[in-house]
């Protein structure tokens, strides 16, 4: 539970950190084109590969919030045990899935090459996909159990 | 078979409340294992789908907002608006509609509007003897104002998905915003004509509208900034909405100085928190789409329509039907990622200007937005004020409004040069010219 608010914590830290170094790049390197007509030529795809980070940082934040796009209006109209049980069931069934794709993210990863600008490997970049997708998971436990214990979905202390 | 299996994981995932962006992955990673596809590259096709130098522009346009809502500059405008039109009868919740056209031209985002220069317009509206229910109601018809006037994120959203300009998206839904915030003048006006003390009881004079306005001055010039860098392509729509955020966070760092650290870092986590619902689901659906072009289900679909008919009429009404139905129970950016691949054939085979559908289906996406079971800005503004609003008192309220949602969409649909004109006649009339 204590990793769980940890990783929560981590990814609002580095997400935002990630939008702010994204926005300074680009600004710096409009700047240098509008001022001195000179590019840097890896800033597009800086800002590009922070943006892609901080989008699924956030969605493993918001998983561990509740906060993603769902409908409710069918299982909203269940009584408490059968509404547990359905949601339980969903995330079983989530959770198996998304940790296949975690479990082989290596295999697809493996063809990947150098960046094109930056000349770095690109799987340091694609990495993010199967690292927020785990914590996705461990999120998802972590409010399972707390459904089970009773105690309330949105742990005190987290980000929100 | 195997489509079977994919929309049914996919059908009863969503119905039993799994958020619609797993959902989707979920159902492509089992079409994945079935028909012995490499798992791995769902990875690679997950990233892929946020891999875009436009998206950027979201991010970016979420983060103006967010420093404009902490420097005090929405207060600025808020009062601008409600020493213009306030003494009107009914004058305050014309100040709402005006703010909305006003923040329009900064946010793309219907949300925003709710819960920023929304929550102010509606507090104002209840104080001054407003019923809440139909202050909530001007809140949430307004705030589609924003998204479909540029900047717009259910635009960017679309044109990264069809290819279609995102400029001319952008302005050719400045026309169709205005239209909703004159349709709205309109009715407010003849409902409250003889209403004089639903106006602010202040006393009014110009030199008052005109200090308001100088005060107002530098924040009422940030649409300008933002639409003219776009309109004279000195800077493309990431650039833009780049240039927006330097220029609010001049505003609050520089001249009103009302912007410290904890404000900075508050307006960043506010950008994080606002894209974790929206972001995912552009991978979400990039996979998903993937197994649609797979079974060549966007073909087929065009193929299967022009069989049953080639009746332009049938056809346009038909798409509106689906965007509105779709738009019932689920969220904007999903029904443009999934539906528009499958459907903007087919409005290019009927001839349909790439504009025209393109903010035909954003303006059906924003009633979408407004009306129950699902409405996002409907839900948000409830979410504001639970003591007083329920679903029913609000939906009840909004009757006006939908009744000239539908008569706008109709005009849209009907009249193409309500979408077409202003992009045609910035850029050119060539569908080329302009495009990025």
């Amino acid at each position: 539970m204590g990793l769980d608010r940890w990783l929560r914590q981590a990814e609002v830290v580095l997400g935002a950190l990630c939008l702010a170094v994204m926005f300074g790049v680009l600004l710096v390197n409009v700047l240098l084109r509008y001022l001195f007509g000179y590019s840097i030529f890896w800033a597009e795809e800086l800002a590009v590969s922070l943006f892609i980070w901080m989008g699924f940082l956030a969605s493993a934040w918001c998983a561990g919030e509740d906060g993603h796009v769902r409908l409710t209006l069918l299982v909203d109209r269940l009584p408490p045990l059968p509404r547990a049980v359905l949601d339980t069931a969903v995330e079983v069934f989530l959770v198996t899935m998304l940790a296949m794709i975690v479990a082989r993210a290596g295999e697809g990863m493996a063809t990947l090459q150098l960046t094109v600008a930056m000349r770095i490997p690109e799987q340091i970049l694609y990495a993010i996909v199967p690292v927020t997708l785990a914590a996705t998971v461990l999120h998802l436990l972590v409010r399972m159990i707390r459904r089970w214990r009773g105690l309330p979905l949105a742990a005190p202390g987290s980000a929100g | 078979m195997e489509l079977t299996v994919f929309f049914g994981i996919f059908l009863v995932t969503m119905l039993a409340g799994m958020p619609i962006a797993f959902s989707m992955i979920t159902a492509s990673a089992v079409y994945a294992l079935l028909t012995q596809l490499d798992l791995g590259l769902l990875t690679l096709q997950l990233y892929s789908g946020l891999d875009s130098f436009l998206l950027i522009a979201i991010p970016l346009f979420i983060l103006t907002s967010e420093v404009m809502d902490r420097s005090g500059v929405a207060d600025r405008i808020y009062n601008f608006a409600h020493k213009l039109v306030g003494p009107l009868p009914g004058g305050i919740a014309h100040v709402d509609v005006v703010n909305s056209v006003i923040f329009s031209g900064m946010s793309g985002s219907a949300l925003a509007d709710v819960g920023g220069i929304g929550r102010l317009g509606y507090l104002a509206m209840v104080n001054n003897g407003y019923k809440p229910p139909f202050s909530a109601a001007v809140v949430v018809s307004s705030s589609v104002i924003g998204p479909l006037t540029p900047p717009s994120i259910p635009m960017i959203v679309l044109a990264m998905v069809s290819g279609i300009s995102v400029q001319r998206l952008f302005f050719g839904g400045a026309v169709p915003g205005l239209l909703v915030a004159a349709a709205m003048f309109v009715y407010i006006h003849f409902r409250f004509r003889k209403a004089h003390a639903l106006g602010h009881a202040e006393p009014w004079s110009l030199p008052m509208l005109a200090r308001a306005f100088a005060q107002g001055f530098l924040p009422l010039l940030t649409p300008v900034v933002l639409l003219g860098g776009i309109w004279f392509g000195v800077v493309t729509i990431t650039e833009a909405a780049g240039l927006a955020v330097s220029y609010a966070l001049f505003l609050g760092l520089v001249v009103y100085r009302t912007l410290g650290a904890a404000q900075l870092w508050a307006s960043l986590k506010g950008v994080f928190f606002a894209c974790g619902p929206i972001l995912i689901l552009l991978p979400a659906a990039k996979v998903f789409g993937f197994v649609l072009t797979m079974e060549e289900i966007p073909v087929l679909f065009t193929g299967t329509v022009l069989e049953l008919t080639d009746n332009r009429w049938l056809i346009l009404i038909a798409i509106n039907l689906l965007f509105i139905v779709v738009g019932l129970v689920s969220d904007p950016t999903v029904n443009i990622m999934l539906f528009v691949p499958i459907v903007y054939p087919l409005a290019q085979a009927i001839g349909m200007d790439p504009v025209h559908f393109g903010v035909m289906v954003v303006f059906n996406c924003m009633i979408g937005l407004v009306t129950p079971p699902v409405g996002a800005a409907l839900f948000a503004m409830i979410g504001l004020d639970r003591q007083r609003l329920s679903l029913e008192s609000v939906v009840r309220a909004m009757a006006p409004f939908y009744v000239m949602f539908f008569v706008l969409l109709v005009l849209v649909t009907v009249v193409p040069e309500v979408a077409t004109a202003l992009p045609d006649w910035l850029f050119g009339a060539s569908g080329e010219s302009g495009g990025k």
